[in-house]
């Protein structure tokens, strides 16, 4: 198994040289061209993943539609978040976009690739530095919300970084677990939302094995937050439309007649400069979000974001 | 439980002063403001600490409870409430909002530090016009802070 990219001079050398020896026995080889990447065939052993900068496939517009449906596609691209959501909504194989314009994206690229190549969720501790504790916390109750984002705060308060980050993290805690909670839960025989179309204020208390595990660490550099369930339910169709709709201003952007306003995981992509969605079909959905912490406001606002799907079964 | 605390101050011209301090989320509570009658209102997001996905529904619905002559603006919003609005036009509920003043984010070298400082839009208006940060000092130090986001990006929500 082998990771071709086809990628700049120093995308290879600042982010991808130094994944060798990160990733298993996986050989990271570099490609000169789009053909050269179309003329790999299927190989016996796994398949091969594949790291292409967006902006090399502008120069060989020909062959961009066949790279774009390739499996094990890592799509680095410069755009913003809007463009970036409508890269993943608009092209069906697509699971996987990197922005480029940020710091993180060697780490970005191992977590996203290590996910790939493993056979169960990664350890969230690989998203964090070596030695970065992770804490966790299980919700039974939508009114538990507020205790978790007040302890989440907390423990990040110390850290030094701009001044609204208290705020990034609240909102991607509230939106993750709202979405865990009311949303996840489906009934195991009709396989029909359980509380999706409740309303938001009545507080729900989770069946037992309905239970939310939220998790949180930070090193230096970032901060991840996540969220898991045992649903599973999260399609890619469904994601990719959920985001593209809330992505566009105009009357539809946020729903009015719906229980949930729809622009939960909109707002999280905003924030995260990183949004991870493991799905194992009616077992596990993880949500995971990297927040990149640095001391000035200005970098936060240009980090790019990523978005990647690791759906392992059923994926409608 | 509500998560947001209303002050309201309501003038003898008719005007309504609303301070909000908390969470606008699903719990937000707007039915104790007294809309009737209002010829104007002005918010004070100053306190606004998290504007969530459901709370964005029921602020909407909330201006929308407001007769469409009432004259609204908004005041020391603060830089959670300047994202959400750069990014959910909607969250004006399509009215015309007069912005009075808002907090955007500086950095101070002397100090070291990420700062919010307090912009009042017509004292800086020829700046804001062409989506340019004012000059501003250290609220602490009174040496000059330099605006530390995206100009375009940061003050897309005053064209709206």
């Amino acid at each position: 198994m082998s990771v071709h990219a086809f990628v700049s001079d120093a995308i290879f050398t600042q982010h991808l040289a130094p994944l060798a020896g990160k990733l298993g026995r996986c050989a990271i080889r570099r490609l000169p061209s789009a053909e050269a990447l179309l003329a790999i065939g299927p190989r016996d052993g796994g398949p091969d993943l594949y790291v292409v900068e967006e902006a090399l496939l502008q120069q060989e517009p020909a062959r961009r539609t066949a790279v774009m449906r390739r499996r094990g596609l890592v799509l680095l691209t410069a755009q913003d978040v809007e463009s970036t959501i409508r890269l993943f909504a608009e092209n069906e194989a697509l699971r996987h976009v990197h922005s480029i314009n940020d710091a993180l994206l060697g780490r970005q690229l191992e977590t996203t690739l290590a996910q790939i190549l493993a056979d169960a969720p990664l350890p969230l501790t690989r998203y964090l530095a070596s030695g970065a504790s992770l804490q966790s916390m299980v919700v039974k109750s939508s009114q538990a919300k507020q205790g978790v984002i007040d302890a989440i705060v907390f423990d990040v308060a110390p850290v030094v970084a701009f001044a609204d980050l208290a705020g990034v993290v609240a909102t991607v805690t509230s939106e993750l677990l709202m979405n865990a909670v009311f949303n996840a839960p489906h009934d195991a025989k009709r396989g029909l939302p359980k509380y999706r179309d409740l309303p938001r204020d009545e507080t729900l208390t989770l069946a037992a094995g309905e239970e939310v595990r939220a998790f949180f660490g930070h090193d230096e550099g970032a901060l991840v937050l996540g969220v898991e369930d045992r649903f599973g339910m999260l399609s890619r169709a469904t994601l990719a439309a959920n985001l593209l709709r809330a992505s566009r201003i105009g009357a539809a952007q946020i729903k009015m007649q719906t229980a949930g306003a729809g622009v939960g995981l909109y707002m999280v992509i905003n924030a995260a400069t990183q949004l991870d969605v493991y799905v194992e079909r009616g077992k596990l959905t993880r949500l995971t979000a990297v927040i990149g912490v640095s001391k000035r406001y200005r970098d936060f606002e240009r980090l790019g974001h990523s978005l990647n799907y690791f759906g392992k079964e059923g994926d409608g | 439980m509500n998560s947001l605390v209303l002050t309201q101050r309501q003038e003898p011209d008719q005007s309504l002063a609303l301070t909000l301090a908390g969470a606008i989320d699903e719990e937000a509570d707007y039915s104790v403001v007294k809309s009737a009658g209002v010829a104007s209102v002005t918010f004070d997001f100053e306190k606004v600490k998290l504007i969530n996905s459901t709370g964005l529904q029921r602020w909407i619905k909330f201006l929308e409870s407001f007769a469409p002559t009432v004259a609204m603006a908004f005041r020391r919003c603060s830089i959670r409430t300047v994202t959400q609005i750069n990014m959910f036009p909607g969250f004006l509920a399509g009215r015309k909002v007069a912005i009075e003043s808002f907090f955007a984010p500086y950095f101070c070298e002397a100090c070291d530090l990420s700062i919010e400082l307090l912009l009042d839009y017509a004292a800086h208006k020829a700046d804001l016009d062409k989506m340019k940060a004012p000059k501003m000092n250290c609220s602490r130090c009174r040496k000059e802070a330099e605006f530390d986001g995206i100009e375009k990006k940061y003050f897309v929500f005053l064209k709206k």
